[in-house]
């Protein structure tokens, strides 16, 4: 039993190499063998040839013997007549033979042979062999025969044809003297003659006859004697059997004759063919070596590559199972060693390599999860450290490392950008360059002490930007230090403070701002709460005095008594009238003011203001806005703004009136609050006056402050500037130094709609009298008769109500009675508005007129009253009560 | 030391895988050998059996070798041409009818060491040669025509051409030469004769048993002329015999010569009424083609017509193969013939274990000697030591007309070997 082989996987080296070395051996001898094989066969052929050659040979022999024993018995038959039967016997009988022997011989040596035991085909038929050798055979004995009958016929002196001859002569001369008899033997000779040329048996049937004929004639022959008589019928008889036996002589002779016929119609195309054989023989021999050689050749080169190729296969197995493999753990080692660590030798086969690689590969392994370990440490720790890093470079603070000189080793982004500088630049360069000359000597002071310290206490540090400008940071540091406790470098980090100190500026500018604002809020609501009251009394007073007034008559110093008493009211109205348009309270009537046609308007009256010792000198720009302003409420504030700049112009100045568009961006107004993001105009008054501190500036908004001397003024004119200007949505700024003069900028909103004006036309009132019912409604019980008393004057009807509901309940009892309802606005429990609404739902056609010494948001927005309220500032007079009421009913 | 058992266990796994076809052939039993004393022939499985066949084909006589190879035709027809389940091979060569013809025919047969015997031949002039041949290279021939006495045996005792391994169906006309001499003699009361022979072995051989009884019986045979086969001049023969002036004249030729002294004869005024007797040769339906009328008269001597129902069958046979009526009544003996070596191959012949035939030369001869009683179509056949298996049977006819053809011929017996036939003959008279 042949147990199964060892798998070549699990073979070592060794066995490996021992295999193919045996293959290899088997290889050679089986190439060696095959070799035998070949040269074997080419000896076969070649012996073949030889045997095919000799053959050959042979048959060409016997072919030519057996022609040449026919020409040579052709030429005996042609020949022993004339030159005689023992020289022809001897010249072409005999040697016919001795061919015809030899002929024999080779025919039976060819016939002995085995021509199955060729190699190659060869068409030799033995058969042909056999007819052949039988027909040598046969022409052998036909021919010999031949011999003895022609020798029969023709041997002297004995031959029939000589006994014949001798035995015609005696009969010839036994005639002689019987011509009859003569007659007849000479037609017996010339039929035997006839006879022995065309051999034919009927010729000597003649001869027969005619000698029948002689037998019966002659014994009437008288001239013949009986002795002759009985010697010719003697000489007849022997001649009639020799001729007979000639016939019988011929006769074989003919039939030996048709034999060789035979015989060479047998064998000529038998001949032809081994001849054609023999020259096929050549052929076929001299392609069978040229076959033997090249199939020896074919053999030997197929071996050779089957060689080659079994060899080729060994390499290549060798070489896959040892040198590759070697090669490939080369190749893995190679790749190990330069840090691929993924990679993994293939094992293969169990042997001394694949054992290697294995070990190869589980101490890869084993290196790889330790690489694996301390790379996930690194990429753990990069990972710290790229976090840091990126805090560090990202950091909304500058960072710097330096060695212990001040040497930079690393900033951060922020800290390079805040010195206006790229991290590049300033790479390895020394604090130094962040330092002005007076800044370095504070520097090597904090230096020191930070080195001595260990630690650098947040600290603020003015550094020097790239473009020389200085600026705060806010600094803090520590050393660092080695494993051994030796101070290794210095590591800041640093604030840039300048927008935080900036900010902080700001804010408290802004925070000033905002308690400036307050104030001015609360002041302006006290001031408007004392105007109320203060237009309330003064409408009285000022009624009654007109009342009084128009009573008094002829008494002229009651008259003028009165008349001061008008004035001073009218003074204290303005004084109030002031107090409101600073606290916005003031009723206004905006329209859309060009700036620049206003000033130059007010122009002449302007200079006349400040006289002729102060210049005054307007720089308009061409391309400003119209605003949206009471346009008397712009007249007021150029003419505060001036007055103020010629008061504060000792002696000969100039003042500038300048105008501008100006645009507010939003990030403008973040740190500017008291003015919204816009388009303005802008209108500065420019003075060259003494100016103001900033103590001073922080207080000119409020009212009835003044520097001016005692009398000179009220202290209303910025406060009433910064009313109206706030009233109309704009901004006031003051820029003064103490001697370098006063510019004050007013802003107003550019008012960017083309509608012009929005005071309502009101019908021109020629009359004020009237007859029809008003409703009045005021709490004021003193501001109630006087307006009852006024309009009753002028022939009004008039009904006087002090609190709304009565005045309501008067009308719901009275519907369609009244034509006009004056009305206060703020009043307790129902404002004026709420009253009108109840009294419309009652007498919806009935007409209202509201009075008030302030607006109220009841009826206005920040002191614009609309134009489909009638509305009557307090205190108001007789006259413009009544044209307000006349111009009110007379409007359809 | 694995590399090493590697090798050998290759080696030896290749060995096994050469030696698994050889060991996969099933043992066969031994061969026998051919023990025959004139050797064997060995026919594969796959091969044929070749006879030899030698025939006149050509000439006036084909008639008569083709009677001969229809014969043999149809006794391999009836054995689906096959013997020993082996298809027979003919290999068919023309005799000329001559001697030399058969001598060269045989070597050709001969010369193929495969031919296993050799049917023929026609005449006997070429079976004198023939069988020479082939006796000599230990063939058997068998012939259904050839009846020269000198082929056999003459008087009982063996005749000068007889070869060891010739044997023949067509009877020994030495007794036709006798029939004919005893009915001219006897019953036409002729005491003068002549004849005619053409140096052919058959015809010199009726004409000396003729002239041997003739003369017997008391008569004269004055001339005893020769002519040469194929010469046409017979006017000096001819003369010869009518200076003679013989009573009768037996002439048992082949055709063309046999046609020729018959017209030139009766052409002749001294021997237009000559009686005339012929051979069984002549017994040919061409023959009556050819001279007609001029035949009417003439006496033929020649073999019994076998009357059996095997004939009658045979007969049917032939014409429904052959589309037509035989010429002659020679291919009954050749059937006979035919059949008989059939037997004697399939007695000589041992079937080997792989199926080839081991045939003996000498076992065939011996089959054929020992041939007793054969039912042929032409009657019992019992080969003697000379190759005769025959048993002679000859009749005497009379031409009357030759437009009835052999038919007609057999019909007008005149005179027999058999006692019945003669008594019935004489009745006629």
């Amino acid at each position: 039993m042949i147990k199964k082989l060892p798998n070549w996987h699990y073979l070592n080296i060794t066995s490996k190499s021992r295999a193919v070395f045996a293959l290899l051996v088997l290889l050679f001898a089986l190439f060696i063998i095959t070799a035998y094989g070949c040269f074997r066969f080419v000896k076969n052929t070649e012996n073949d040839i030889r045997i095919t050659n000799n053959l050959s040979q042979q048959i060409l022999e016997m072919n030519l013997g057996m022609e040449k024993s026919k020409n040579l018995l052709n030429n005996f038959f042609i020949h022993y007549q004339q030159m005689g039967l023992e020289q022809a016997h001897e010249d072409y009988a005999q040697p016919s033979i001795y061919q015809i022997s030899k002929t024999i011989s080779l025919s039976n040596e060819i016939k002995k042979r085995t021509f199955k035991d060729l190699r190659f085909s060869l068409n030799v038929n033995e058969t042909d062999i056999n007819i052949f050798l039988a027909s040598a055979k046969r022409f052998a004995e036909t021919s010999l025969q031949a011999v003895v009958l022609v020798t029969r016929r023709a041997a002297q002196p004995n031959g029939l044809l000589e006994q014949l001859k001798v035995h015609s002569e005696q009969l010839d001369t036994l005639f002689s003297s019987s011509p009859n008899m003569r007659e007849l033997n000479a037609q017996a000779h010339l039929f035997y003659k006839e006879y022995l040329l065309t051999l034919t048996r009927s010729s000597m049937q003649e001869v027969f006859n005619r000698h029948q004929a002689i037998t019966q004639q002659l014994p009437n022959q008288k001239n013949i004697s009986k002795d002759a008589q009985l010697h010719i019928l003697e000489l007849l008889q022997k001649w009639d059997a020799l001729a007979t036996n000639l016939l019988s002589v011929d006769l074989d002779l003919t039939s030996i004759k048709k034999d060789f016929q035979l015989q060479e119609q047998t064998v000529a195309p038998i001949s032809q063919a081994l001849i054609t054989e023999v020259h096929y023989f050549t052929e076929q021999a001299r392609e069978q070596i040229e076959k033997a050689y090249s199939i020896a050749l074919t053999i030997t080169a197929i071996l050779a590559a089957i060689t080659l190729i079994v060899m080729m296969k060994l390499a290549s197995l060798l070489h896959n199972t040892i040198t590759k493999r070697i090669l490939h753990l080369s190749d893995v080692a190679d790749q190990f060693s330069k840090g691929d660590l993924f990679v993994r030798a293939r094992v293969g086969d169990h042997d001394e390599l694949g054992k290697l690689s294995e070990i190869f590969n589980t101490t890869v392994f084993r290196i790889q999860e330790l690489v694996k370990n301390l790379e996930n440490q690194v990429i753990l720790r990069t990972q710290e450290f790229q976090t840091f890093k990126s805090i560090f470079d990202t950091a909304n603070y500058g960072s710097a490392i330096t060695d212990l000189k001040g040497n930079l080793l690393y900033v951060n982004d922020y800290y390079a950008k805040i010195h206006g500088y790229t991290q590049e630049e300033i790479n390895n360069k020394h604090l130094a360059i962040f330092h002005s000359e007076e800044q370095l000597a504070h520097f090597n002071d904090i230096t020191s002490s930070f080195l001595e310290d260990g630690r650098f206490e947040p600290s603020e540090i003015w550094h020097t930007h790239k473009d020389g400008i200085a600026f705060p940071m806010l600094m803090a540091g520590t050393v660092v230090y080695d494993q051994h406790g030796a101070p290794q470098s210095m590591a800041v980090t640093a604030l840039d403070i300048a927008e935080q100190k900036q900010a902080e500026i700001e804010k408290s500018q802004i925070e000033a701002q905002y308690y400036q604002a307050q104030k001015m809020e609360s002041v302006g609501r006290l001031a408007g709460g004392v105007a109320h009251d203060f237009n309330n009394m003064l409408s009285v007073i000022l009624g009654f005095a007109e009342i009084a007034r128009a009573s008094a008559g002829t008494n002229t110093s009651l008259q003028n008594g009165l008349t001061e008493i008008i004035n001073a009211a009218h003074k204290s109205a303005d004084l109030v009238r002031q107090l409101l348009a600073f606290s916005r309270k003031q009723a206004i009537t905006p329209q859309m003011v060009q700036c620049n046609t206003k000033l130059a308007e007010s122009r002449n009256m302007l200079e006349r203001l400040i006289g002729e010792d102060v210049h005054l000198h307007y720089d308009l720009d061409d391309t400003l806005g119209p605003v949206l302003i009471d346009p008397s409420q712009f007249d007021q504030v150029i003419t505060n703004l001036v007055v103020n700049a010629r008061d504060a112009i000792q002696g000969v100045g100039t003042i500038k009136i300048s105008t501008e568009h100006v645009t507010f961006a939003e990030d403008y107004c973040h740190t500017h609050t008291y003015i919204a993001p816009g388009k303005y105009s802008m209108v500065a008054v420019e003075d060259s006056g003494c100016g103001m501190s900033q103590e001073i500036m922080t207080q000119i908004f409020e009212p009835f402050f003044t520097t001016k001397e005692q009398g000179k003024g009220t202290g209303l004119g910025l406060s009433t500037v910064f009313g109206i200007v706030k009233q109309n949505g704009g901004a006031v700024n003051v820029y003064s130094e103490e001697g370098q003069g006063t510019i004050v900028k007013v802003y107003f909103p550019l008012h960017e709609t083309t509608k012009t004006g929005l005071t309502k036309d009101m019908p021109t009132t020629t009359t004020i009298q009237g007859t029809e019912t008003i409703l009045i409604v005021e709490d004021e019980t003193s501001l109630l008769r006087l307006c009852s008393t006024i309009l009753e004057s002028l022939g009004y009807t008039v009904v006087g109500e002090q609190n709304p509901q009565s005045a309501l309940d008067h009308v719901k009892q009275n519907p369609r009675k009244f034509d006009l309802l004056l009305t206060d606005v703020i009043m307790p429990d129902m404002n004026g508005n709420q009253l009108r609404e109840a009294i419309e739902e009652i007498q919806p056609q009935i007409k209202t007129l509201f009075m008030s010494g302030y607006t109220s948001e009841i009826i206005s927005y920040q002191g614009v009253v609309a134009k489909s309220v009638n509305f009557i500032q307090k205190p108001f007079s007789k006259q413009s009560l009544a044209e307000k009421i006349r111009s009110i009913l007379d409007a359809r | 030391m694995l590399p090493i058992k590697i090798f050998i266990r290759t080696l030896y796994t290749a060995t096994v895988l050469l030696l698994l076809p050889l060991g996969a052939c099933k043992s066969t039993p031994p061969l026998i050998k051919c023990s025959d004393l004139l050797g064997c022939i060995t026919i594969d499985t796959n091969q044929p059996i070749k006879l030899g066949v030698l025939q006149a084909l050509s000439g006036k006589v084909a008639p008569l070798g083709e009677a001969q190879v229809r014969g043999l035709q149809l006794a391999l027809d009836n054995k689906d041409n096959k013997i020993l389940s082996h298809p027979v091979e003919l290999q068919i060569e023309d005799t000329g009818c001559t001697r030399e013809g058969g001598a060269n025919a045989a070597l050709k047969v001969i010369a193929d060491p495969q031919t296993v015997a050799i049917f023929g031949t026609t005449c006997s002039e070429a079976a004198a040669s023939a069988s020479k041949v082939m006796s000599a290279a230990g063939i058997t021939m068998i012939s259904g025509n050839n009846s020269a006495p000198f082929l056999t045996s003459v008087a009982g005792e063996v005749a000068p051409h007889w070869q060891l391994g010739f044997f023949r169906t067509a009877a020994n006309e030495e007794n036709a030469g006798k029939l004919a001499a005893t009915f001219a003699y006897t019953e036409l009361g002729l005491r003068t004769a002549a004849t005619i022979n053409d140096n052919d072995i058959y015809t010199k051989g009726l004409t000396e048993s003729f002239n041997y009884t003739f003369t017997g019986l008391g008569g004269e045979v004055i001339l005893d002329l020769a002519i040469n086969k194929g010469e046409q001049i017979l006017t000096p023969t001819l003369t010869a015999i009518a200076k003679a002036q013989p009573e009768i004249l037996f002439f048992p030729l082949f055709q063309p010569e046999g046609n020729q002294v018959l017209l030139q004869t009766r052409a002749l005024p001294s021997l237009k009424n000559i009686p005339m007797i012929t051979g069984g040769a002549l017994i040919e339906k061409s023959f009556f083609e050819d001279v007609g009328n001029v035949a009417i008269g003439v006496y033929f001597v020649g073999q019994a017509y076998p009357h059996g129902l095997q004939a009658q069958q045979l007969l049917q046979q032939y014409i429904k193969k052959y589309k037509k009526d035989p010429g002659v009544d020679y291919y009954l003996s050749a059937y006979d013939a035919a059949n008989l070596l059939i037997r004697a191959i399939t007695e000589a012949t041992i079937v080997n274990s792989d199926g080839t035939l081991l045939i003996g030369r000498k076992a065939i001869r011996d089959s054929l000697y020992s041939t007793q009683n054969f039912e042929g179509v032409t009657g019992n056949l019992s080969c003697d030591k000379f190759g005769d298996c025959a048993t002679p049977s000859f009749n005497i006819f009379l031409l009357k007309n030759p437009q009835q053809g052999i038919t007609g011929l057999r019909q007008n017996i005149v005179y027999s070997t058999s006692p019945v036939l003669q008594n019935s003959f004489h009745q006629q008279l």
